[in-house]
């Protein structure tokens, strides 16, 4: 079920009235919450519930164990990494196997396991690790039955593709009733119709018209056509993620939960270490927090601070997908992160030149990001030298790629200001309005709906 | 507590969409404001409801589509689909 649809209209308005109806009495609010999501997920297929179930049960089982003895946490990083590489990985590490093999020996590969990746696997599984960690850490104590960790991680508004919300700030939300009496109501519907502008008149238009025909043939495309395509690449997904993760944080705040903040405008970035800290923040923070300091992070010779840099930067490209492309970004990540540190460039340019050359290095990190396999990225890079010849960039295009860019240079804190102006308006005229705003964004926007970007991480 | 919106919660670290200064209104406005929007949706998408009806074979199918054919004709006799076709046809967001 996908949040631009009258489908999810529907479900959502169903769950958000039970959910009021029902704040008296928690437990069956939560018991609802959690039927709700279970509901949402087995849209995709019902047996993918009975993964998620299974994957609560044993963070919290093991949170339990982990909060006497830490040794416990191992056992259970591993259970959910075991789940995670089964799903996700086992295809990729055996097909390279049996390929190896059948190279050496002349011998037929062996069939392979072919199991469907589930939707949101990667972001529940890395809840549960979260949960489990902070368990360990004391920043949390266990929770005393399975309900609430089975809920945080499966929450419908993040459940398909984040944020990925820590368990510390989770969930001792779901331990009281969320405050009925305050609800932050028009940033909710900001962000909500923000997110759809962002993904159906940008993100759907450039993919459509630009990324997709680009990279499914590179050789036939102009040089100018060729970085349009790689910064309108920047602008979609940054459009299709970004506007995803508002809605889910929109949606949330509906039903009175929060969820931090996910995209902070990227591109102004002016080093990759601010970059960082402002795209896809949630999974940024997850691997600063549970892989580069328990590895040490900065508390050692510039080797060893470079060599945990680069471990969790092509753990976070390993985490987007089993494919040499996403390992190779987050290699190119890692070590313009490292080489940034080492020669210390950061502030080096000044805010414009760093912005600049920063965000020119992400194009390039997005080029093997969207690429099918190597010889397309290689192909999209030597269409960057091929000249005039081919097709040609179009001015409509190359608008929509600016729009979309330009956003980031919007003041931070415009829907801040958005909100103010409107706080003094009835409900009911900010209902007309944001009905009005909604019907808008549908009719202007491209028929169908494309699956968000993230749904296959 | 740990909403941004609420003045009890502590204060959060990083740059956030919510925080104390977040205006909020009881869930019941919230559900009104809901319910309008809901409303503007369905006479909005009064022929994508009936798409939808028609490709619809579950239980009660018949009903939806009779209901979904009511909804739209209503829809038509106010010109609503009318007006956002006209609309659509100079600024569809598209080459």
């Amino acid at each position: 079920m996908l949040f631009p649809t009258g489908v999810f209209a529907i479900f959502f308005l169903v769950v958000f009235t039970l959910h009021w109806g029902l704040n008296r009495w928690p437990l069956a609010d939560r018991l609802w919450l959690l039927a709700a999501s279970a509901g949402f997920y087995a849209f995709w297929d019902a047996r993918l519930c009975l993964l998620l179930g299974g994957v609560g049960l044993w963070a919290w089982g093991l949170g339990h164990l982990t909060a006497r003895d830490r040794r416990w946490l191992w056992l259970g990083i591993s259970g959910v990494l075991a789940v995670l590489g089964l799903f996700k990985y086992a295809d990729f590490f055996l097909g390279e196997i049996a390929g190896r093999f059948a190279l050496l020996f002349g011998a037929q590969p062996p069939d392979l396991l072919g199991l469907v990746l589930p939707v949101g696997i990667s972001f529940y599984c890395f809840q549960a690790i979260s949960y489990m960690v902070d368990v360990s850490r004391g920043e949390l104590r266990p929770e005393r039955g399975p309900l609430n960790v089975v809920l945080y991680l499966g929450f419908f508004p993040h459940l398909a593709a984040g944020p990925i919300v820590r368990a510390a700030h989770f969930l001792p939300q779901l331990r009281e009733p969320p405050d009925a009496a305050r609800l932050p109501t028009i940033m909710a519907c900001l962000l909500i119709l923000g997110g759809l502008v962002k993904k159906l008149w940008l993100a759907n238009t450039l993919a459509v018209e630009l990324v997709d025909p680009a990279f499914r043939d590179p050789t036939a495309l102009s040089s100018g056509r060729a970085l349009l395509a790689i910064y309108g690449y920047a602008a979609q997904i940054w459009c299709d993620f970004s506007a995803y993760s508002d809605m889910a944080i929109g949606v949330a705040a509906l039903l009175g939960y929060h969820f931090p903040r996910n995209f902070d405008q990227p591109y102004r970035a002016a080093s990759l270490r601010e970059f960082w800290r402002r795209w896809h923040i949630s999974l940024s923070f997850w691997f600063r927090d549970y892989v580069y300091k328990p590895l040490g992070g900065d508390r050692g010779g510039r080797w060893f601070i470079a060599r945990n840099a680069m471990i969790a930067m092509t753990l976070s490209g390993l985490w987007h997908g089993a494919a040499w492309n996403f390992l190779l970004w987050g290699m190119l990540h890692g070590a313009a992160l490292v080489i940034e540190r080492m020669l210390k460039l950061e502030g080096r340019f000044g805010r414009i030149g760093g912005t600049l050359i920063t965000f020119h290095i992400v194009c390039l990190g997005w080029v093997l990001f969207r690429a099918t396999d190597m010889s397309v990225a290689g192909g999209m890079l030597a269409a960057l030298g091929q000249g005039g010849t081919g097709e040609a960039a179009t001015l409509w295009l190359a608008a929509i790629t600016a729009v979309a860019l330009a956003l980031h240079f919007l003041p931070a804190d415009w829907p801040q200001r958005l909100e103010a102006a409107l706080k003094p308006m009835p409900a009911w005229a900010l209902g007309l309005g944001f009905g009005l705003a909604l019907v808008i964004i549908l009719t202007l926007g491209p028929a169908g709906v494309a699956p968000f970007i993230y749904f296959q991480f | 507590m740990r909403q941004p919106w609420l003045p009890e919660s502590p204060p959060l670290k990083g740059a956030d969409d919510f925080s104390a200064a977040t205006a909020t209104m009881p869930a019941r406005r919230a559900a009104l404001a809901l319910a309008l929007v809901m409303l503007l949706l369905a006479m909005g998408r009064s022929a994508q409801i009936l798409d939808a009806a028609f490709g619809y074979e579950g239980p009660g199918s018949e009903m939806l589509l009779a209901v979904a054919e009511g909804w739209g004709s209503a829809m038509e006799a106010l010109a609503i689909p009318q007006a956002l076709e006209e609309l659509a046809s100079h600024l569809r967001i598209s080459e």
